[in-house]
């Protein structure tokens, strides 16, 4: 069985228990566990930096054992991002390490009065002085916690995060973020530099798990979804989606980049030193870049990614694979959302663009590295115009007025890189996130991939209609079952290139293997572990004041039109009238896809679980903290 | 003979189409039929775009190097797709 530790840092007491077996059952573990935890003990009534929020790092079942890609953690807590329900997870090889120091879940709360590490090895728990860390990068200060205990795996902030930055990310493994919803800011409010896991418990899992393991890996290994992210990494998608419109450039004023050959898959590869995997992947889709030379000149880093190589390509107007890099790894150095930072930075130039911002020391001219550089390292040092943009980009565009309809948010966090108004689910998933604008949390993709087989297997009451990705109609279906299996991918700790990206596997799937592992789960009762989390979480947020209000899109996604060129090079050159375009005037009709979905979740008009529906899922506790009009109508 | 060409994912994006109904000549291959949509679709140019592409015929799914070999037939339904999604 697995053990929670109470850490708290205001008192200095540590308590460990058992993990109860009834609650692994209704949530699993990481994300489930820790949104119950949540739920039970920070109310509305605790603002994010209180020390009354806590910070939870939370591993799944399966992290740590060998199932493939069995390498997630999440950091869970009230988010200064969304002023509600926050987590983020991220994968390398810190998770596993703290399954295999014993433990489902290490809950800090409590503010610590100057900074502090904890040093975890297996029972034992230690808060140390921290101070001589405070201040430094996270890969110097992962080096010297790693060089003080040997063998140990580190999560830490930066900067951003001593700063509560609401973008500031966790950062372990040199590189790996639990990035999205602030988690760092938290962490940086508690005072807690790093938490610093070393287990030495071997992993024993029973021979019937072993079995699954080895049906499944193959399955998910020789996929061809799986073998194109093993030989490209997720840049390939820059290719694909800089012809398809769904490679957000100008802050989403388009959805295509001009100088799309200068930031793509090829260049990326160009500056990749080697490819790396996290623990247990045989997908292996990480890459480590460096720019050995020049005024960008930049050590060995993970990623960028695709989201990053968007953020702070594309969508900033950047056309420079070098300051690409450069700017990726300041964003791991200073433990920054580079989501985030890259739509803030958009914003910004928008905002000089319209005559609305200016700056005495950076021209905030569209792709300026002066500009990218030189505000990331501002907004997680609070200086200059970095103060008030470091607020992300809904808090700033409420001091900017006429800002508000490009600022990039859903429920203050910055929209991943997906266009809403070309993928029509993602644009409803980005609307219904509860962790606010997300691509993760639901990734509604099986049409994007073309997936039949899957769609006619789990959706068969979906039309032809729902594999035509810019028609909305089945949308809402689709994107109530892909954010189930995510919540699923997320309480077991698996990556979701391995399970949610291909749906090489199915929920069954998992359900065998839990079921190995000994949690007595009909692969029914499994599925619906993933409604109750996300249930369990939109019922954070009803508790908070949201709503329907708060499931919505920036302006420019609802009405302004986007055009899709044929031919990305023409634009800004040839008008949208005179070019040849693949899809003209596409919108997002959110309105339609909302009703559809709160419909198919037994929620409200409003977005609001039913009783009924708390009470299926076995969640009738929560039924007392609607709102008394949702009691009343549906008494 | 009439053909029938679904598109999906990526691919279906890149065309602006989710399908099309063409005419080839009897004996014609997948690969005629794939270089006839890039002769026409010019945004379907580029070695990326056909690396990351799969085609599928009666629920089977064709590699590349068999593009040449496969042969169409009358009615014959041809889908392409991309097996790409989040990032």
């Amino acid at each position: 069985m697995g053990k929670i530790a109470w850490i708290n840092l205001s008192t200095g007491q540590i308590e460990i228990s058992t993990t109860p077996e009834e609650d692994l059952q209704k949530y699993l573990g990481s994300r489930g566990l820790a949104a119950k935890v949540l739920y039970d003990h920070v109310g509305p009534e605790v603002k994010p930096f209180d020390p009354e929020n806590l910070l939870i790092f939370s591993t799944g079942l399966l992290t740590g054992t060998p199932w493939p890609s069995s390498a997630r953690y999440t950091v869970t807590a009230k988010s200064p991002a969304t002023g509600a329900y926050g987590y983020a997870n991220s994968s390398g090889f810190f998770g596993p390490e703290v399954k295999k120091a014993g433990y489902d879940l290490l809950v800090f709360e409590g503010q610590a009065e100057k900074p502090v590490y904890v040093y975890i090895e297996d029972e034992q728990i230690k808060i140390c002085d921290g101070l001589f860390l405070w201040g430094k990068e996270t890969d110097e200060a992962e080096k010297e916690l790693r060089d003080l205990y040997p063998g140990s795996r580190v999560a830490t902030i930066g900067p951003a995060g001593e700063n509560l930055v609401p973008i500031a990310a966790v950062i372990n493994d040199y590189g790996r973020a639990a990035a999205r919803t602030g988690m760092g800011a938290v962490m940086g409010s508690k005072k807690l530099k790093a938490v610093v896991v070393k287990g030495t418990k071997r992993s024993s899992v029973p021979r019937e798990f072993m079995e699954v393991v080895r049906r499944v890996t193959p399955i998910i290994k020789n996929h061809p979804g799986s073998v194109n992210y093993t030989k490209w990494g997720t840049p390939i998608l820059l290719n694909f989606k800089n012809k398809s419109g769904d490679n957000p450039s100008k802050n989403h004023k388009w959805g295509q980049f001009p100088m799309g050959d200068k930031i793509n898959a090829e260049t990326i590869a160009e500056y990749t030193v080697k490819t790396t995997g996290c623990y247990a992947c045989s997908i292996r889709c990480s890459r480590i870049t460096a720019v050995p030379d020049g005024p960008y000149k930049t050590p060995e880093t993970e990623g960028p990614e695709y989201e990053t190589s968007n953020a702070l390509g594309p969508n900033v107007w950047n056309d420079n694979i070098e300051v690409l890099i450069h700017a990726n790894k300041i964003c791991n150095s200073l433990g920054l959302d580079t989501i985030s930072a890259g739509v803030i930075i958009a914003f910004a130039m928008e905002a000089h663009e319209k005559g609305l911002l200016s700056d005495p020391v950076y021209n905030l001219e569209w792709g300026d590295p002066d500009t990218i550089i030189g505000l990331l390292k501002d907004m997680a040092h609070r200086r200059g115009l970095g103060e008030l943009l470091a607020e992300g980009v809904q808090k700033a565009s409420k001091k900017i007025p006429g800002s508000e309809s490009f600022a990039m948010q859903v429920k203050g966090v910055e929209i991943p890189r997906q266009e809403g108004r070309v993928l029509k689910a993602l644009g409803l998933a980005h609307a219904t996130s509860n962790r606010g604008a997300d691509h993760l949390y639901a990734l509604p993709t099986i049409d994007l991939t073309g997936n039949i087989e899957v769609a006619k297997k789990v959706l068969p009451e979906c039309g032809p209609e729902l594999m035509d990705v810019t028609n909305e109609k089945y949308k809402a279906n689709m994107t109530r079952y892909t954010e189930t299996c995510n919540a699923l991918a997320d309480a077991l700790g698996i990556c979701k290139f391995a399970f949610t990206e291909t749906y090489a596997i199915l929920p069954p799937d998992l359900a065998e293997g839990v079921r190995a592992l000994g949690l007595n789960l009909s692969d029914e009762e499994l599925f619906q572990v993933g409604q109750r989390i996300v249930n369990l979480e939109r019922m954070y947020n009803v508790r908070s004041g949201m709503s329907r209000k708060d499931d919505t899109l920036p302006d420019r996604m609802l009405k302004e039109p986007l055009d899709v060129y044929v031919n990305p090079e023409e634009i800004e050159k040839i008008d949208p009238d005179k070019a040849e375009l693949v899809h003209k005037g596409l919108i997002v009709h959110l309105d339609t896809m909302l009703d559809d979905y709160y419909k198919l979740g037994g929620w409200t008009k409003e977005g609001i679980p039913t009783p009924a529906r708390l009470k299926e899922l076995g969640l009738e506790e929560l039924i007392k903290d609607l709102p008394s009009d949702v009691l009343e109508t549906c008494s | 003979m009439k053909i029938k060409v679904k598109f999906y994912g990526f691919v279906q994006l890149i065309m602006g189409k989710v399908e099309l109904e063409l005419e080839f000549p009897a004996s014609s291959s997948l690969e005629d039929v794939w270089n006839y949509l890039m002769q026409t679709y010019p945004q379907l140019k580029g070695q990326d775009i056909k690396k990351m592409t799969l085609a599928r015929i009666q629920d089977k799914s064709l590699e590349h190097d068999e593009w040449a070999k496969v042969s169409i037939t009358q009615n014959e339904s041809i889908e392409f797709y991309s097996l790409l999604a989040g990032g």
